[in-house]
């Protein structure tokens, strides 16, 4: 059986109807395996085109007119790098206005470990997720589980981040200023994901909650980049709480609504833009 | 010594890319050949035993209108076949969510095979291959069938599926070890 199983690789390299060229050893076991001489004729059995390859006429031309009646030329999407920039020009932008409304007083007390930890895993997180959501509005453009596995390690290496790096101590305005740093947090996420919709459906979405989860993150990374810089409160219960809450809370929103547009708009994503 | 098959074309080395790219500009002629080349294996692709001829055609129906609404996304110059199969492969998921939910079906279409043609008993025929690859669990079906009936390279499968080659791997090897035993199988019956 070991030997059928390392045929089983040989078949992996079969294309065009032919048989890979076998190695001596595993010719001769094919020949006397009559298991895998039939496997091997089975798969090779494909014919060019039969009877059960053509399509009902009438069907063929109903699909024809479909398509014909609004057939228009269309702007290939941008490169994935392009669009990868967008995402990032706009995080950029949405921060700089953020931090600019709410000021970087944190800054002044953080230590540089402190600023250049969080910072640079923002910097990488939202880098991975703009490159990971332009790959994700094309079909055939990304790994499911790749996608899924980022959205995960990017929102527990921030909230490991901030509860290794700053101390552990506990105010009596724990919730009064959380509330705050979440609110002003969420009301930054929320226009963000406006932004960055509007981008995403350009493409074409074949796993929108996946999809979803991944932009409302990047929106909460909005966030979390302009509080890192603002807020005056650098204790870890109160950022592992209140900031982190914020780009999680975003992408759990981000996935819930993915999920519904799943079954309310099966054709999910934009026609592409139109050319005259 | 085992007969060798002559090689037959598959569909991706036949300039599908071109026909996309000249389709995304809005040529008749394009689109028309794009369709005609492409449907009979999406509606193989769709099929299943349990499926009614109707409900297959409405999906096949439906996978084109999104390849037309999504055409936009194909980037010239890439395999087209991994961009279609994983828009025929969402439309299918789609449907099959939307079956489970309904649950209503119109008449089982129990005689699928028969439609598609006479199989020998005896020898192996192309139909063999189909019949028993629709007998394969979902997963490994879809990869058998992008493998070994559109002739799509392992990376293709992957992309299409939105998964890992090694995962793409490990499904096939899966089928191979079924389809051996159901050979293994048939073969003892007909030596009965």
């Amino acid at each position: 059986m070991t030997a059928c199983k390392q045929i089983d690789f040989f078949l992996d390299q079969q294309s065009g109807g032919s048989l890979p060229s076998l190695p001596p050893w595993a010719a001769a076991h094919v020949e006397g395996c009559p298991q895998c001489r039939r496997l091997f004729e089975l798969l090779q059995s494909r014919p060019a085109r039969t009877p059960d390859w053509e399509l009902a006429p009438l069907l063929q031309s109903r699909i024809e007119r479909r398509v014909l009646d609004t057939l228009k030329p269309v702007a290939p999407l941008a490169p994935a790098g392009k669009l990868a920039l967008g995402f990032l020009a706009i995080f950029a932008a949405l921060a700089a206005a953020g931090i600019a409304w709410g000021g970087a007083g944190g800054l002044r007390l953080m230590s540089w470990t402190q600023f250049a930890g969080v910072g640079a895993l923002l910097a990488a997180g939202t880098t991975a997720l703009a490159a990971s959501l332009s790959r994700q509005m094309v079909p055939a453009g990304y790994h499911k589980a790749g996608a899924a596995l980022l959205v995960f390690v990017v929102a527990a290496g921030l909230l490991i981040a901030w509860m290794s790096l700053f101390p552990w101590r506990t105010e009596g305005t724990f919730l009064s200023r959380g509330l705050r740093c979440a609110t002003f947090g969420l009301l930054l996420a929320a226009p963000s994901a406006a932004c960055f919709v509007m981008l995403v459906r350009r493409g074409t979405l074949l796993s929108p909650a996946l999809t979803g989860a991944a932009t409302g993150l990047l929106a909460g990374l909005v966030g979390a980049a302009v509080l890192h810089f603002g807020c005056i409160n650098l204790t870890a219960p109160h950022l592992a709480v209140w900031h982190a809450g914020i780009p999680i809370t975003s992408a759990l929103t981000g996935f819930l609504v993915g999920k519904r547009l799943s079954h309310s708009d099966p054709g999910r994503g934009a026609s592409g833009k139109v050319l005259d | 010594m085992l007969a060798q098959a002559t090689p037959v074309p598959y569909l991706q080395e036949q300039g599908l890319g071109d026909l996309m790219a000249r389709y995304q500009r809005a040529e008749e002629a394009a689109a028309v050949e794009l369709i005609r080349r492409v449907s009979p294996m999406l509606y193989r692709f769709m099929a299943r035993p349990e499926y009614t001829q109707g409900y297959v055609e409405d999906l096949l129906q439906e996978c084109w209108l999104r390849i037309h609404k999504a055409r936009h996304t194909y980037r010239p110059g890439e395999p087209a076949l991994p961009w279609i199969l994983a828009i025929a492969r969402n439309t299918r998921v789609d449907s099959y969510r939307q079956l489970r939910r309904i649950h209503s079906h119109e008449k089982v279409l129990e005689d699928f095979h028969e439609l598609v043609g006479p199989a020998g008993p005896a020898e192996i025929s192309h139909l063999d291959l189909y019949r028993q690859i629709d007998a394969l669990p979902e997963s490994q079906r879809e990869v058998l069938f992008m493998l070994k009936v559109s002739g799509m390279s392992l990376q293709e499968v992957a992309r299409a599926t939105s998964s890992t080659v090694g995962a793409v791997k490990q499904r096939a090897h899966r089928a191979y070890g079924k389809l051996r035993g159901w050979l293994s199988a048939s073969q003892r019956d007909l030596a009965t």
